[in-house]
């Protein structure tokens, strides 16, 4: 047998294409549009509904959060207690969850019990009642999280860095306070409920093992007009001055100290974004970008280091999150700034870049894998109704970007007096 | 059902492939069978920090993450208290490259010393991220050693203590290595589109050549029948006072454990659930509370975690506990409530075999611990399970003496 060089990396093949199954597209009676990706060779179902319905249309903290919580919390027909029953019984799970932009229910059930899932889910999304009783239960309990969040340094830096980022006022920049936990009334859920939820702010996402008969339940269930009214679009325009560009919020028993330093940026629609992408991974996107190589793979001054590009329906920014410990904190902060600096003065290399570009492609076959991650691909890029010609471009720009472009991204983007620092706990 | 081919190499590596096509994604998993359980009492934490000295470099390959990265892939690993898990998943065409790197590591490391004194420093950063630095972050620290006296589940994966972290040497971890790290104490599985005689090639090339090790038989020490119920109260810096009950149960491999895992979701899984609906939503006394087993290899703990509404006493909160544990004792359970929980386990193990990677993780988990096909069985383990049986357990598991209680209360109380 021939001596094994284990030395020399195996003959490695590229990534020039990437295969995924398409969503399909059905307008329902009453207009809302259903998408359909049938995946996967197991007997399940994972269905979405999304609603523009999120945080920045809330015109009193916590309102948008609390009425998406509550929606399966009492309907016309259901008791809370019925609901989770009948839902637990055929082994369904439901999910709920409110971003700034939009607010979804998402069900995962098997092919078999869909029919009986169904008639819950429908009760859900139209004829949520939102008892006192059930609201007042669920703010007990909320308060209680808020507050134990509110003790963590990771908590104080991110609603600190928002707030700043945005301004309080913003939709996008406002966070929750312990007080606005008494003032959450039922009134105000049913108001959001009425103008937002509606058959006109509403998309369908189906996916897993989906056939007619799955498409024709959700047809009957969903195609009458059980709320009309229309979203009015709210002003998202940004106009904020930030005085103070750096700022603790103190922690005098912290260990470790969290870190967020941003600034505003643009969101996927921006014709610098793939651009920045690229650049965001070499600098600390993937475990082998700078930050992590530099500050947790050479200094050993955290468990883990990263940024990203936050991309939401009207604005973007960019952040680097971080724990540290508290003892190397100012050392850390120190090595962010060096590595920011180095990559508006020296160009990536072709190896790096390279390394970059095909963890990239790699990453883009894992968002890929399987029916589910398919459907949540999909519904990243349906939120900025986008077709699946983006992936394309995106793809093509990771395969071709060339490093002297990066640089200029970087001399264009990543001024450091431009950006926001943070840090909670101490230095 | 999770259909695989198994064969043996002669260096007793075991190989699992499990073919699925629908995925462009190979995922490769290889768990070797050492956990915190392994260590010694006074170096605990070391199998969990020898899981980052696995990614310092190979003895051929200087960078592990580096050539991986190159070719689209990723990688990550966990160790617990029974086992120490490596996974990565890559595109098909470059699944080679996955064999080269994990069978470079298993051959042997690159023993570099500033990659031992770095990784101290990040598991050490570890330590207080998520134990020291978090609002009850220290709980298991504390349970632990409270329902274990003497097998070694008594400490933490992280380790009893960063000291035991801060003087690991380069010697500890090179016997460390061949104490544990060989082809006859792990197990490698492939799942994706890949077929079973290309398997059998790629292992046969990149593993068969690294020599069987000598694996001392595990003998760890046997937990004696707790006799006394426990306690311990500590005070700490945290807005609500909180309770945890640990009783001592049965082993996975044990026929009632699939009883005691129903036990746990007739509690508390899902809204449903009896602790959820009657002490979270009806009497509210705690703003959370969870009954669960942890699932490990040796005899486990069944555990309660509760955190209590502000102004709830405690006595009263854990009276409330302790009637929920009386009533499942005293009154055998209806068939209508059991096979609600049955569903839901029948639908938790289909969503967990959607993607090739969690496949991966469960065959090499059930081969370690006897047979990779047990998991094509696990359904109808629980399926078979009785209303007596759930009964049974219960009496057996929820006895006072059995149990330790942490009293986790905030500063100002």
């Amino acid at each position: 047998m021939q001596e094994l060089d284990r030395n020399i990396q195996p003959h490695t093949y590229p990534i020039d294409k990437i295969d995924f199954i398409q969503a399909k597209k059905k307008v329902l009676a009453n207009g809302i549009p259903l998408y359909y990706l049938n995946a996967g060779d197991q007997d399940v179902i994972k269905i979405d509904f999304i609603f523009e319905a999120g945080t920045k249309y809330q015109n009193y903290p916590l309102i948008a959060t609390t009425t998406n919580s509550l929606l399966s919390e009492g309907t016309k027909s259901y008791t809370s207690a019925q609901i989770a029953e009948k839902l637990d019984f055929y082994g369904a799970f439901l999910q709920k969850s409110t971003d700034r932009d939009s607010a979804s229910v998402t069900i995962y059930s098997l092919s078999k019990h869909f029919c009986n899932v169904s008639e819950i889910l429908e009760e859900i999304i139209k004829y949520p009642t939102f008892p006192q009783k059930e609201l007042d239960n669920y703010l007990l309990k909320q308060k209680q999280r808020f507050i134990v969040d509110s003790s963590k340094v990771k908590t104080m830096a991110q609603r600190k860095f928002t707030n700043v980022t945005f301004g309080e006022k913003h939709p996008y920049g406002s966070t929750a306070k312990l007080e606005d936990f008494e003032n959450v009334k039922q009134k105000q859920l049913l108001g959001f409920f009425n103008r937002l939820y509606s058959v006109n702010n509403l998309k369908i996402v189906l996916s897993g093992k989906i056939d007619n008969n799955i498409i024709s339940i959700i047809e009957n269930k969903f195609s009458d007009n059980w709320n009309n009214s229309i979203k009015v679009e709210i002003d998202t325009e940004i106009s904020n001055n930030i005085a103070d560009k750096v700022i603790l919020v103190e922690k005098k028993d912290a260990v470790q100290s969290a870190i967020r330093i941003g600034k505003l940026l643009f969101n996927k629609l921006h014709p610098d974004y793939f651009g920045m992408t690229v650049l965001n991974t070499v600098f600390g996107g993937y475990f082998g970008s700078r930050l992590m190589t530099n500050i947790r793979e050479d200094k050993g001054y955290t468990y883990g280091i990263g940024s990203g590009i936050v991309s939401l329906k009207d604005a973007g920014f960019f952040t680097i999150v971080s724990e540290v410990g508290s003892d190397v904190c100012r050392n850390a902060l120190d090595e962010i700034y060096i590595e920011l600096e180095k990559i508006k003065v020296e160009i990536i290399e072709e190896d790096e870049l390279n390394t970059v570009k095909n963890y990239m492609l790699g990453e883009i076959i894992r968002t890929f894998d399987g029916p589910f991650a398919m459907s949540d691909s999909f519904i990243a890029l349906l939120e900025y109704d986008l077709s699946y010609d983006y992936i394309t471009k995106y793809i093509e720009t990771i395969k071709n970007i060339k490093a002297e472009e990066l640089n200029k991204l970087a001399n264009k983007y990543f001024n450091k007096a431009d950006f926001l620092e943070v840090v909670a706990g101490k230095y | 059902m999770i259909k695989f081919d198994r064969f043996e190499l002669d260096n007793g590596l075991k190989v699992i492939i499990h073919k699925d096509k629908t995925t462009p994604i190979v995922a490769i998993n290889i768990v070797y069978n050492v956990g915190a359980r392994d260590e010694m009492p006074e170096k605990t934490g070391f199998a969990h920090l020898f899981e980052h000295l696995m990614f310092g470099g190979s003895v051929n390959i200087p960078s592990y993450d580096t050539p991986l990265q190159k070719i689209g892939g990723s990688n990550n690993a966990f160790t617990n208290n029974d086992i120490t898990n490596y996974y990565l998943t890559l595109p098909k065409q470059n699944i080679e490259t996955g064999f080269w790197l994990e069978s470079d590591r298993m051959l042997s490391l690159a023993f570099s010393p500033k990659s031992l004194e770095v990784q101290r420093s990040v598991v050490i950063e570890e330590f207080k991220q998520r134990y020291l630095n978090q609002p009850y972050g220290d709980v298991y620290l504390l349970l632990r050693p409270l329902a274990y006296k003497h097998h070694p589940y008594q400490w933490a994966t992280i380790g009893k203590e960063i000291s035991h972290i801060e003087n690991a040497t380069l010697k500890d971890v090179k016997d460390f290595f061949y104490k544990h790290y060989a082809p006859n104490n792990a197990v490698l599985v492939v799942a994706g589109d890949v077929e079973t005689s290309e398997i059998r090639i790629l292992a046969d090339k990149w593993f068969g050549g690294i020599q069987k090790r000598n694996i001392a038989k595990r003998n760890l020490p046997i937990e004696p029948k707790q006799t006394e119920a426990r306690k311990l109260t500590v005070k700490r810096d945290v807005p609500f006072d909180a309770i945890y009950k640990a009783f001592h149960m049965c082993a996975k491999t044990h026929p009632d454990y699939y009883a005691t895992d129903l036990v746990s979701d007739i509690l508390s899984n899902g809204n449903s659930s009896r602790l959820y609906q009657r002490l979270v939503k009806e009497k509210q006394l705690f703003s959370e509370i969870n009954a669960y087993i942890m699932g490990s290899v040796d005899a486990g703990l069944f555990i309660f975690s509760g955190k209590l509404i502000d102004g709830v006493k405690m006595e009263d909160a854990e009276n409330a506990i302790q009637n929920e544990i009386n009533l499942i004792k005293s009154e055998v359970v209806s068939n209508e409530e059991l096979n609600k929980l049955k569903n839901k386990v029948e639908s938790a193990l289909r969503f967990s075999e959607i993607t090739a990677l969690n496949k991966a993780m469960n065959l090499a988990f059930a081969e370690l611990i006897g047979d990779a096909n047990n998991v094509n069985k696990e359904i109808d383990n629980y399926l078979a399970v009785t209303p007596e049986e759930i009964n049974k357990v219960a009496n057996d598991i929820f006895r006072e003496e059995n149990s330790s209680t942490l009293y986790y209360l905030r500063i100002n109380n």
